[in-house]
């Protein structure tokens, strides 16, 4: 098989993994290098589906001796076609992309093939052969494998800027059910801990398929916010589950993207505007399940008993309002200190304040502006 | 886009294609907190004019594909509407300390390197054949071997994930994308189909 080949095959594997590019500014401004960090998410190219490409993601190889029921690189599926990059065909393959203005950056990713140190130690060779050969300072997203070596993760921390290894479900019982050779605790938490300690400096992330399990919304983002409180990750991403035909679970029912819409925005607000977890899961069903539509709306019309008074409310109490963000939250809050009245929409339009969304949740001089809209 | 200041306003708002001066001369008679929060009319049009050059940058500096030289040579053609090739030069000669950038453009050649930028109304082609004459080739450029046109088609192929497809890709793909020259023969190009079925 030719490099074009490889890449068309390889390519295709690794489009299921999700990743953003947010880059970290480069911390060194010698002139012997080949690019650099941008502060910003830059796009390169636009598929017809929408999606933005900005990062070369490839697998190093997709054969691989681990039994993940929904993977087409899985040893399930025999008749896969099996390609490998080697280190420096590899490396080449991206600087020439990236010399002409393709892509921003490099996700690598692999299949583990046997042993996973070795299947590694090809990864972490691809890796240096940038960095030290071809003297990129440009961003790299590297896949610790499960098995991985303590040394390698600590090696890779100091190539990469962003380190992640997939959970894949929530839970060690979740996991039985898509692979039998996979250890929850052993392969995948101990290196998201070793992970952690690696230094990479835009930190680590990791992967959920979300509907692959039967697990529900509630142990997804369980795991979620420890993971975020223990592991110190940046982002969880959510994959909704897709069946492959080929592997043994192509008969599975497609993960509809609503939810996987309302994962994210779940974890948006316990991530950043740092909601309580009991907020969230008291919107839950029986079942565990997020309702369809915004969680904030669902939120704020569970738990805020009255419309709130905007002078007077806290920034805790403000966020949970549907159009109040953190930055009108905060200015609100600084005019309350300064001991400034709001007295008309049009000052918390200027604000920023979607009001739309916000007023039937605020009261303004004890007015409260409501539509019948709400009581539907 | 991180919000501008009064001066990277004016900055960029310089380099757009109807600016004139007399564009600034209201800027004399009203506040910093006027222009800064766009209360008046000419505040809002010199806003708009900075945001036109800066979005056109951006969009460029993300989609303007680079051509190699063996002569450490990177160069580009392109019609920016706006007056940025200079930005776009300063852009790639940071990124890509080792190399010469060149671009053409309708305004002239743009020629980057050891941290000077200078413009020429000479061709693009006549000003890198004379590089090449000063340039020796690139040992960095030969080690990495020559590009395969194919390489990139078919990367952008395998990222298609047909399970992701939407029916409404026109209300997925942002309008700025949808707006940019070259898009449409893009996305022609690597999917056969014409981009009007996704615009219907």
């Amino acid at each position: 098989m030719n490099t074009v080949e490889k890449l068309s095959v390889l390519g295709s594997a690794a489009k299921w993994d999700s990743c953003s590019c947010d880059c970290v500014p480069a911390p060194e401004q010698t002139e012997n290098r080949v690019g650099e960090r941008l502060n910003c998410v830059i796009s390169r190219s636009i598929t017809p589906e929408g999606k933005e490409i900005s990062l070369f993601k490839t697998l190093q190889t997709n054969a691989c001796s681990y039994d993940c029921r929904y993977c087409t690189n899985s040893t399930r599926c025999p008749n896969s076609r099996i390609a490998s990059f080697d280190g420096e065909e590899l490396a080449k393959t991206f600087m020439k992309l990236y010399i002409k203005n393709y892509v921003e950056g490099i996700f690598l990713s692999s299949g583990i093939a046997g042993d996973p140190e070795a299947s590694m130690e090809n990864m972490l060779s691809t890796v240096s052969t940038l960095r030290e050969k071809f003297r990129f300072r440009g961003y790299i997203h590297l896949k610790i494998l499960p098995g991985a070596g303590r040394d390698q993760v600590k090696q890779a921390g100091e190539l990469a800027n962003r380190l992640s290894v997939n959970l894949e479900a929530p839970n060690r019982s979740r996991l039985k059910e898509v692979s039998d050779i996979k250890e929850y605790r052993t392969d995948i938490l101990r290196r998201q801990r070793w992970i952690k300690y690696a230094g990479a400096r835009a930190g680590q992330t990791t992967q959920l398929v979300v509907g692959g399990c039967g697990e529900s919304d509630r142990e997804i983002l369980r795991m979620s916010r420890w993971e975020y409180d223990n592991m110190l990750l940046k982002k969880v991403y959510y994959s909704g589950f897709s069946p492959v035909k080929g592997t043994p679970m192509e008969g599975a029912e497609k993960t509809p993207p609503g939810r996987e819409l309302s994962l994210y925005r779940s974890d948006f607000l316990i991530r950043s505007y740092k909601y309580d977890f009991s907020l969230v899961e008291g919107i839950m069903d029986d079942d565990g399940m997020l309702p369809r539509g915004d969680p904030k709306f669902h939120v704020a019309r569970t738990f805020l008993d009255s419309p709130l008074d905007v002078n007077s409310a806290s920034y805790n109490e403000l966020v949970m309002v549907p159009g109040v963000g953190h930055l009108s939250a905060m200015r609100i809050c600084g005019m309350q200190r300064s001991r400034e009245k709001i007295t008309s929409r049009g000052q918390l339009r200027n604000i920023g304040v979607v009001l739309k969304r916000a007023e039937p949740f605020l009261s303004i001089g004890g007015h409260v502006q409501r539509t019948l809209e709400v009581f539907s | 886009m991180r919000r501008m200041t009064t001066g990277q306003m004016v900055k960029y708002a310089r380099r757009h294609r109807d600016f004139e001066e007399n564009d600034l001369e209201f800027l004399e008679q009203q506040t910093r907190g006027e222009v800064s929060s766009q209360a008046t009319g000419e505040s809002r049009r010199l806003y708009n004019m900075a945001s036109n050059v800066r979005g056109e940058f951006d969009r460029l500096r993300g989609f303007l594909r680079l051509e190699i030289n063996r002569h450490g040579i990177l160069y580009a053609r392109h019609t920016p509407e706006h007056g940025i090739e200079d930005m776009l030069v300063k852009h790639f000669m940071y990124r890509f300390p080792l190399f010469t950038i060149v671009l053409g453009s309708q305004r002239g050649t743009f020629i980057g390197r050891k941290n000077n930028i200078e413009k020429s109304v000479d061709s693009m082609d006549n000003i890198i054949r004379m590089l090449e004459n000063t340039l020796p080739e690139s040992r960095f450029l030969s080690d990495l071997g020559d590009y395969d046109p194919d390489t990139w088609k078919s990367f952008y192929d395998s990222q298609l994930n047909p399970s992701r497809q939407r029916k409404d890709p026109k209300k997925r793909i942002a309008l700025k994308y949808l707006k940019m020259e070259g898009f449409a023969h893009e996305m022609n190009r690597f999917h056969g189909g014409g981009l009007t079925s996704f615009l219907e």
